[in-house]
């Protein structure tokens, strides 16, 4: 038996997820698509799992999507009453006198992106869209002419040396005449189909950045609901963008993030090791006191912003979402704009479905509606934000001060950029570790391994590693003079460890189970020799309230 | 072969925290999964089905949320299911569930084989099985590690004893309970899980299978849980130094707790 | 909220809302509950149980012609139980040629045993034990019955229970009398991570499976007498639709890390493969088995089935030795419900020291053997 679906969405977050539900409204009035299969197929074995983010929310796509949202009880927390931007040194806070109008988020929803899927995916369920768990697509299938017209879902039971075990599960083929790719920031689906079909030609090339996040429940007399701070400056030095988040979301939970600009140079940056520095902040602390840490979480976001955006459509496909970089960077934003994507590939499809032609052709119609809608504007405004950072903070400022007055200008508007793994300096004497030595307390700062268990993150132990190194030799002699093996602090999540084996010498070695998904090494590696592949089906983070 | 599979959707016990400044167990947001003894259960149900032809049904009594667990058998391979679910159930202990469980198999119709595996990772008790071969009143065969062969009116199986195990032969219809050595489960094939969301699962309730109100729910339960607690928080200890006085001091404090085992 | 398995509670408006559609009835969250806002109401605890005059029953388990240990931790449990109630204590002996163990029982505290030695209860049939039990129970009425929560007692016990439509509660690790004169029974759940107090107040017998090597045995005093009866059986009560073929024993089972009593286990501080040579050296002198943490086990120092913690086993010991572990937190959730642990690290601050009884800082080199030779001493002496 063939199996097949009209339509498959690869990655259940919230762009898929409006996609699907969107397709299947605009279909159910047209009567040969009534019966549109609608699929939406995602790795993470139950609903919301391996969805994380701060988040602020602005409810207008859902508005548009979900007009009588309210009444549907959807898991808001407050909505943003009150904000601060702020600069950190070690010991002190300089709060701004006030937030850049462009940058505000009053009035927003303080929401739980895990929470908000499962709602959403509930209600997408009930309409008709097939939402698979627990399954991860491997690979595009293509016809004689290269149009996607179909996915493979990988296969399950392969031991650690790739033989297979005795309930082993072959790769299945999946058939669908429009293949839309919502796999979330840096797709390895979309990364494939990017290179093999030169759609990044002519664009910047993509950015990203790190954010990790930490769930707390405070003190009642420390909780204050409906407040978020932003904050730049420490555990950050003047060369790296990034800055933190702190939200007060609802029931006492209290978000604690760091997000950090994947053009750091420094190689000695330890992303979670400046996360836990933050916590140690008066500011931070103080609020922290007294509280109970919950869960940890860490995702990369994609931050090129408009010039890098690479073409989002072809012979059988779409791609939305993060995965196409969209994605306001000025406003740490993208919740509402990815699902304004997907619904408008949801349009797009339909059109494509009546008219019986997939093309690319047909399909171009997307970009051309993502370019009229408020995504463009918003995405357009932000374009050059974060590589206005590119030299340091100060210059940033500067260039992001002007460009607020000129709708995204500034004073130059389409910056030269490398990729994030060209930026990385080499070791030297002289690039201590930013946040000086670590030893977490226990109490208000912990290990990385303390935390990654905090994400609930759970793997088939015997299955073959899913981080795939073109050359270990690199990691294991290059690597080590030249930069330090920054993968041991980049990576959010202990995958990567130097341990010293018994002839004295210190080799990489790789804890693939501990992987939270967010594919920091696939973009970050200074030599471009890791490819993040998605392991098993079913594996991952178990993000609950993230 | 009809063969009936009880199943139970459980909390994921390992997927328990321990809150890293307290040091105590949490419970919160843990993940719930197809019991891991059934899984065992459910694959030789479905290997004696791909030897012997026939059909295989999953049971499971819980909340409307069960069905996912019904679904991940049926997308193993498995023919059909019911959901037995309604509020006048909730509270059943071992025996009201098991009398439960087996007016379901007798609204079913004819079988030749209930699996159950060993026991559920929740309350641990293992008396779910045996409970309900009484109530239906076909023999038993618990632990089993391995079925060694099938007849078409018995089965002979390897059921493990403190020593070693036993050959038994048993006849149909029965109930068998399986041990984790019996095989390796297979995951769902996505084909499976399709056919698993389209397939319509019945949902009982006490009037269509014949419950007597008494003997279900809170009411039909002779047993019920007094207390819960954590077992006894760790406060943790200062290292002493290791010279011989300390190691021979606690030495012997340990030894004091643990006389008898060297009896 | 957070404690609900099936997510049944919601907060609106600051007050937990309990959706009794959802609900189970596990009674998680009144445990959590820090004000004891959440009330379950339980049927009334006080029933008059007069009939039940056949005193404490303990089965005493003989496989083959030898009779298992637990039989005399029953006795022994069982005679508190019995004093608590002040009731008679009697076991209940079923087997072929078992009949030499009914004085060595009186001698370990039964005040009575009955005996059924019978060529059809030469092998175990599930069937045949439950209806012999279950008949006797019925003419004498006991109110307490015990089993060990062995492989047999767990597969026929509830057998006994169904057919006598009473409450039965598995592998107990502690019994005890209320103040109404009913059995406590504490037993471990979610895989020993809580523990719960089981009550059967409105149904007799009360029956109990309990943990094998938990409960003590009373000191053996050869001049304590008792009766002693031999029940006749009819024919009928010894068919067997099941049939042994035959029974093999096996070696090995020794070792296993998920069921022994006593472990000790080696982590990344033992530096090098051939150091777990200490390791075995002690858990030899102790009769332990021999865990690792995960580090040691994906180094190949030793074999997966012995990885304790999150992606190995959990295991319940009555001690665990942690040789070189610093106490990653995927480890201590494997081993922390063990009754006592001792740690021996070089590091002061490591966090294996927070869960353990005892702890030693320093050089596991030297403090290991000591420890070892300590234990031998003790052993012999």
């Amino acid at each position: 038996m063939s199996l097949s679906f009209d339509v498959i969405f690869v990655g259940a977050g919230p762009a898929s997820l409006s996609g699907a539900l969107h397709l299947k409204r605009l279909t159910r009035v047209i009567p040969e698509l009534k019966d549109l299969s609608v699929a939406v197929i995602e790795k993470a074995p139950n609903p919301g799992d391996q969805s994380f983010s701060g988040a602020t929310f602005d409810p207008r796509a859902l508005e548009e999507l979900i007009p009588d949202y309210l009444d549907r009880m959807p898991p808001f927390g407050q909505k943003v009453q009150r904000e601060g931007l702020s600069f950190l040194t070690k010991k002190h806070r300089f709060p701004l006198p006030f937030t850049p109008p462009v940058m505000s988020n009053k009035g927003k929803y303080l929401i739980s992106l895990s929470e908000f899927v499962r709602w959403l995916g509930k209600i997408a369920e009930s309409e008709g869209v097939e939402v698979y768990h627990g399954e991860a697509v491997d690979e595009l299938m293509y016809d004689d002419s290269g149009a996607v017209n179909g996915i493979i879902i990988k296969g399950k039971g392969l031991d650690k040396d790739g033989n297979k075990k005795p309930n082993y599960v072959e790769p299945t083929p999946v058939n669908a005449k429009v293949v839309v790719l919502g796999e979330g920031s840096r797709g390895h689906l979309t990364k494939r189909l990017i290179a093999e079909k030169n759609l990044d030609e002519g664009v910047t090339p993509q950015g990203y950045a790190v954010g990790l996040k930490e769930l707390w429940e405070v003190r009642e007399d420390r909780f204050q609901e409906g407040t978020i701070y932003n904050t730049m400056g420490y555990p950050l030095q003047l060369d790296t963008f990034g800055g933190s988040f702190i939200y007060h979301v609802k029931d006492r939970l209290v978000s604690i993030g760091l997000v950090i600009g994947l053009d750091y140079c420094n190689p000695q940056l330890h992303p979670f090791e400046c996360l836990q520095m933050l916590k140690k902040h008066p500011f931070v602390a103080n609020m922290l006191e007294g509280g109970r840490f919950i869960a940890y979480g860490a995702k990369t976001i994609v931050e090129g912003g408009w010039y890098a955006m690479p073409r989002a459509y072809g012979d059988g496909f779409l791609i939305i979402g993060e995965s196409g970089g969209i994605l306001d960077a000025m406003k740490l934003k993208g919740i509402d704009h990815v699902m304004k994507s997907g619904m408008l590939a949801a349009e797009t499809i339909r059109d494509a479905l009546v008219a019986k032609d997939v093309s690319a052709a047909q399909l171009k119609a997307y970009e051309d509606k993502i370019r009229s809608s408020w995504i463009s504007r918003d995405l357009k405004r932000a374009r050059n934000f974060h590589q206005g950072f590119h030299k340091g903070i100060i210059p940033g400022m500067v260039h992001a001060g002007f460009q607020m007055f000129t709708f995204g200008r500034g004073l130059i508007d389409r910056f030269k950029v490398k990729p994030d793994y060209e930026c990385m300096k080499m070791m030297c004497k002289s690039c201590p570790s930013p946040c000086g030595p670590f030893r977490p307390d226990g109490m208000l700062t912990f290990d990385k391994l303390t935390c990654v268990f905090g994400s609930g993150t759970k793997h088939e132990e015997d299955q073959p590693c899913h981080i795939k190194i073109d050359d270990i030799s690199i990691c294991n002699g290059k690597c080590k003079e030249e930069y330090g093996n920054p993968c041991t602090r980049f990576c959010p999540a202990n995958v990567f460890e130097m341990i010293e084996e018994e002839d004295g010498v210190e080799r990489l070695h790789l804890n693939p189970s501990n992987c939270l998904h967010c594919k920091t090494c696939d973009i970050k590696d200074p030599y471009g020799i890791v490819t993040w592949v998605p392991p098993e089906g079913g594996g991952g983070p178990n993000y609950k309230g993230l | 072969m009809n063969i009936i599979v009880c199943i139970k959707q459980v909390p994921d016990t390992t997927d328990v925290k321990i809150n890293p400044q307290t040091n105590t167990l949490e419970r919160d947001g843990v993940r719930t999964i197809v019991n891991p003894f059934d899984l065992f259960a459910i694959e030789e149900a479905l290997r004696l089905k791909a030897a012997h032809g026939g059909k295989v049904t999953i049971i499971t009594m819980g909340p409307p949320q069960a069905k996912c667990a019904l679904e991940e058998a049926i997308a193993m391979g498995a023919d059909d299911a019911r959901l037995i679910s309604d509020r006048a159930f909730a509270g059943s202990d071992t025996l009201a569930t098991s009398y439960i469980l087996s007016k379901t198999v007798s609204s079913i119709g004819s079988y030749d084989l209930i699996l159950c595996g060993k026991q559920a990772v929740d309350g641990d008790t293992a008396q779910v099985g045996p409970e309900m071969a009484v109530h239906l009143g076909i023999p038993q065969v618990m632990f089993v590690r391995r079925i060694a062969s099938v007849d078409a009116k018995d089965l002979v199986v390897e059921r493990m004893t403190e020593h070693g195990y036993d050959r038994v032969k048993a006849p149909f219809p029965c109930l068998i309970s399986v041990v984790k050595d019996i095989n390796t489960p297979r995951p769902p094939s996505f084909q499976g899980r399709m056919r698993a969301k389209r397939m319509e699962i019945p949902v009982l309730s006490p009037a269509d299978i014949g419950c007597e109100e008494e003997r279900i729910g809170l009411d039909g339960s002779p047993t019920w849980v007094e207390r819960i607690f954590a077992p006894h928080a760790r406060s943790g200890c200062t290292a002493a130094e290791g010279t011989t006085e300390n190691i021979r001091d606690v030495a012997e404090k340990i030894e004091a707790k643990l006389e008898h085992i060297w009896e | 909220m957070h404690a609900c398995p099936v997510e049944a509670i919601r907060m609106v408006e600051g007050k937990a809302v309990i959706d009794y559609d959802l609900c189970i009835l596990c009674g998680a969250c009144v445990e959590v509950c820090p004000v004891d806002a959440i009330e379950f109401e339980q049927p009334s605890k006080n029933v008059a149980h007069a009939e039940a005059k056949g005193g404490v029953w303990v089965f005493c388990e003989a496989v083959g012609d030898k009779i298992n240990d637990v039989s005399f931790e029953l006795i022994g449990e069982g005679r508190k139980l019995a004093d608590g109630r002040g009731v008679g204590l009697t076991g209940v002996l079923i087997g072929q040629n078992i009949s030499g163990h009914a004085e060595t029982l009186i001698q370990h505290g039964a005040d009575c045993v009955r005996v059924i030695d019978n060529e059809g209860c030469r092998y175990f049939y599930d069937e045949v034990y439950a209806r012999i039990l279950a008949d006797l129970i019925e003419r004498e009425k006991p109110e307490i019955v015990l089993a060990g929560a062995t492989l047999m007692g767990r597969a026929f016990f509830p057998r006994v229970a169904a057919k006598l439509r009473t409450g039965l509660t598995a592998d107990c690790t502690a019994l005890a009398i209320d103040n109404d004169g009913h059995l406590v029974q504490t037993r471990p759940a979610f895989g020993g991570n809580i523990m719960a107090n089981i009550l059967c107040p409105s149904r007799r017998p009360q029956m109990a499976t309990v943990r094998p090597r938990v409960m003590r045995p009373m000191a053996r005093d050869s001049a304590r007498k008792g009766e002693i009866i031999r029940e006749d059986l009819s024919a009928d009560l010894l068919v067997s639709r099941v049939v042994v073929e035959e029974s093999v024993e096996e070696e090995g089972g020794a070792g296993n890390v998920a069921i022994a009593d006593i472990i000790v286990s080696g982590g990344g501080g033992l530096g090098r493969p051939e150091n777990f040579k200490l390791i075995y050296e002690l858990a030899d002198v102790l009769e332990a088995a021999v865990g690792g943490t995960r580090t040691v086990v994906d180094r190949g120092w030793i074999s997966y089935p012995h990885q304790v913690g999150q992606t190995g086993k959990t295991v319940c010991p009555k001690l665990y030795i942690a040789v070189g572990i610093s106490g990653a937190i995927q480890h201590l959730v494997g081993m922390q419900t063990a009754e006592t642990v001792l740690a021996i690290n070089k590091d002061p601050n490591a966090t294996i020291f927070r869960v353990a009884d005892y702890g030693f800082v320093g050089d596991l080199f030297e403090i290991v053997p000591k420890l070892t030779e300590e234990f031998k001493k003790l052993k012999n002496g």
